[in-house]
């Protein structure tokens, strides 16, 4: 019996001093980790609306929209920005979607913590290359994107190169964003 | 006691290999002459470069592992013929260079040489490209014979948008896809050679070619196109009925057959790439040692358990 | 000097004739999961390097009070800590190393390397010697990573540390920062490495006799 006291009390007395050191670390990286987020993300809305100057979250959203925030600039909105999860090839992808008050879309990013495209194939949707292909286009609901292999129409996006699931996905994600986008810029006009 | 299994000839030696890799070799010709002619030079580039780059890969391996070096035997020059028939004709002459030298050294020589590779060094190597430049390894056009100079970059006839070719064009190879596979007439012209000269048996290519067929009509697409398309017939004739590389009694080999049938049907119906013979046999190879063990020949005399 | 001697064996046993890689074939998971660019490698070595310094050098100052009976339980928590800490430090301070690292980092507490080394290494030896071979081990593990990544990196995306090499003529080979390249450049590595030792302790035969 005194044994097993013995036992006890030493794994309590290492539990003990490793939850301290713990509190103690915590303590001190809690606060760049906050920050660290904040501008992460951030930097993230910048990326697809890059005359913004501050973001304001916007809470009342549809369903199947992760977020909404609205650009600000000076105080006037000048556009929105919309987040969305579509799933890809491999995994769930993020796609986030800038777009101006007049409709022209400024900027698309593509990633999140879960994107997991082939290296190479579906991967390459994150590039520039693909993305700045949307880059000051018009959202027309009535014929949203669509990602094909030989782009003919104006509403077809040309697709990464054997990636033709993963573009199409992004793609989807876009449309829905931006018809998302296009019922705010509508409100906030009237 | 510890007994192995091998099936006929039982006497080893070097001009049976040597006879038998000058058999596959004649029964490829056809199929060669058919590719080059019909995707022009650059077929012809591919192969001489993969069946060099195979022949010279071996020969410095076994000189610098100190094994007898055996180039003469041609078993590295039909493995460099086959993987360059399933390049598409686009390839650049670097990759098939690549890929004769990995299916020789890595896949080859690295588990033991001749008879000791557990995949088909050929088929192992066009898996690797495929992953490593999946665009050029799915860039296939119309054969430039009959499209003049300029080839154009199209789906093969698998895929729901590719053209939806004749019968005809399929069997004499008006069609895009790999060098090797899209000639049907010459691999027919192959098959029976390698029957008369009793290298291959005929049952693993029908039975893969039925069960694709069957399988494809279950599933509601047509089994005639089925079978003309893409690579199965190649891959049947050529790839499942590697000797090192399949079961070694009649009733493994159906197995083996059967399994490559299905599983090219399957990866074609549900899976993301539109042709599935490459994964398919490569994926019985592995699955031959566990059906040797399985299916092994009753010895004379033993009694049967259930009489 | 005779200490110092030792500790350099002690050292270098981790780093080459136990290298916890190539020789020891321990902490594949990691080993095959982030080796896609040096950078990452350098990263999850040096990582595990902190976290085998410190639960090393920890589990040899308590291996006389901890008793036998519960030193699982214990090694696991001291590490478990350690693994805590430079998750939640480099979270903070190098967030774009911990988004590559990922789920890893959290894993090095089950990476075999560690415990086996508590277990077979720092209960029984001093602090120092321990926090040495913590750090021969660490390195060791480092430099593995390191070499399998820049092998994966080089010829799976052209670059080395993220700079460009093949300049931009230069196809890559994906298959190599696909988990069947990760296999094959463990393999290869290996055989290559058991070639050589081979070969030197032949050499070693034949001097001696």
């Amino acid at each position: 019996m005194r044994k097993t006291w013995t036992l006890v009390w030493k794994l309590l007395l290492i539990a003990a001093v490793a939850g301290v050191a713990l509190a103690v670390t915590n303590q001190i990286t809690k606060g760049p980790i906050e920050e660290g987020k904040i501008a992460a993300a951030n930097e993230a809305r910048r990326g697809v609306m890059p005359e913004a100057e501050e973001f304001e979250e916007i809470t009342d959203i549809p369903e199947g929209i992760d977020s909404v925030y609205a650009a600000k600039k000076g105080g006037e909105v000048i556009g929105y920005t919309a987040q969305v999860t579509v799933n890809g090839y491999g995994g769930k992808i993020e796609v986030t979607v800038g777009m101006s008050v007049d409709g022209m879309i400024t900027g698309i990013s593509v990633g999140g913590s879960e994107f997991s495209e082939t290296p190479g194939l579906g991967e390459k949707t994150k590039s520039i290359e693909f993305r700045s292909r949307f880059l000051g286009l018009k959202f027309d609901p009535e014929n949203p994107f669509k990602a094909e292999k030989t782009p003919q129409k104006e509403n077809e996006i040309q697709a990464v190169t054997s990636a033709t699931i993963s573009s199409q996905a992004v793609t989807d994600g876009v449309d829905t964003a931006c018809g998302c986008i296009m019922e705010f810029i509508a409100e906030g006009g009237e | 006691m510890n007994l192995t299994i091998s099936t006929a000839p039982h006497i080893r030696c070097k001009d049976s290999v040597k006879m038998i890799m000058r058999d596959v070799l004649i029964a490829l010709l056809p199929t060669t002459a058919a590719g080059i002619y019909l995707f022009g030079l650059n077929s012809a580039l591919i192969v001489a470069v993969s069946v060099a780059s195979a022949v010279l890969a071996e020969f410095v391996w076994q000189k610098l592992a100190k094994r007898p070096v055996r180039v003469k035997d041609l078993s590295a020059a039909v493995t460099g013929l086959i993987f360059a028939l399933n390049l598409p004709p686009t390839a650049p002459w670097w990759m098939a260079m690549i890929g004769s030298a990995f299916a020789i050294i890595v896949v080859k020589q690295l588990f033991g040489g001749i008879g000791d590779n557990f995949l088909n060094p050929a088929l192992a190597a066009r898996a690797l490209l495929l992953a490593s430049w999946p665009a050029r390894m799915t860039q296939f056009v119309l054969p430039t014979y009959f499209s003049g100079a300029d080839a154009v970059s199209s789906a093969t006839v698998l895929s729901e948008s590719g053209l939806q070719a004749r019968y005809l064009d399929m069997f004499l190879g008006r069609i895009p896809g790999t060098i090797g596979e899209v000639c049907k007439v010459a691999i027919l012209i192959g098959f029976a050679y390698l029957l008369i000269r009793r290298v291959i048996s005929w049952q693993v290519p029908v039975i893969i070619l039925a069960v694709v067929a069957l399988l494809s009509w279950i599933f509601g697409s047509d089994p005639l196109t089925a079978i003309l398309s893409g690579g199965v017939m190649f891959g049947a004739v050529f790839m499942a009925t590697d000797y090192t590389t399949s079961p070694m009694t009649a009733k493994g080999q159906i197995i083996f057959a059967v399994g490559i049938g299905v599983i090219i049907v399957l990866i074609r119906k549900f899976g993301s790439y539109p042709e599935g013979v490459t994964y398919a046999i490569l994926f019985m190879n592995i699955v031959t040692p566990l059906i040797d063990k399985y299916v092994a020949p009753r010895l004379y005399g033993e009694v049967k358990k259930h009489a | 000097m005779n200490s110092k001697t030792k500790m350099s064996s002690v050292f270098l046993n981790g780093v080459l004739t136990e290298n916890p890689t190539f020789r020891l074939v321990l902490g594949m998971c990691p080993t095959m999961a982030v080796t896609t660019a040096a950078i990452n490698g350098i990263g999850m070595g040096l990582a595990a390097t902190f976290v085998l310094i410190g639960s090393n050098t920890v589990i040899s100052i308590l291996r006389k009070f901890v008793p036998d009976e519960v030193r699982i339980p214990a090694f696991v928590l001291i590490i478990c800590t350690f693994v805590t800490m430079v998750q939640m430090l480099l979270q903070a301070f190098v967030p774009s190393l911990y988004e590559s690292l990922g789920m890893f980092i959290p894993l090095i507490v089950v990476n075999c390397i560690i415990l086996a080394r508590a277990e077979a290494f720092a209960s029984k030896n001093g602090v120092l010697a321990s926090a040495v071979d913590g750090a021969g081990m660490g390195i060791g593990f480092t430099l593995a990573l390191t070499l399998i990544a820049g092998i994966r990196e080089l010829i799976g995306a052209g670059t080395i540390f993220g700079a460009s090499v093949f300049g931009g003529g230069y196809e890559p080979m994906l298959v190599m920062i696909l988990p069947t390249g990760g296999f094959l450049t463990l393999g290869i590595l290996m055989g290559i490495i058991n070639a050589l030792a081979q070969r030197t302790e032949k050499k070693r035969i034949k001097k001696e006799a």
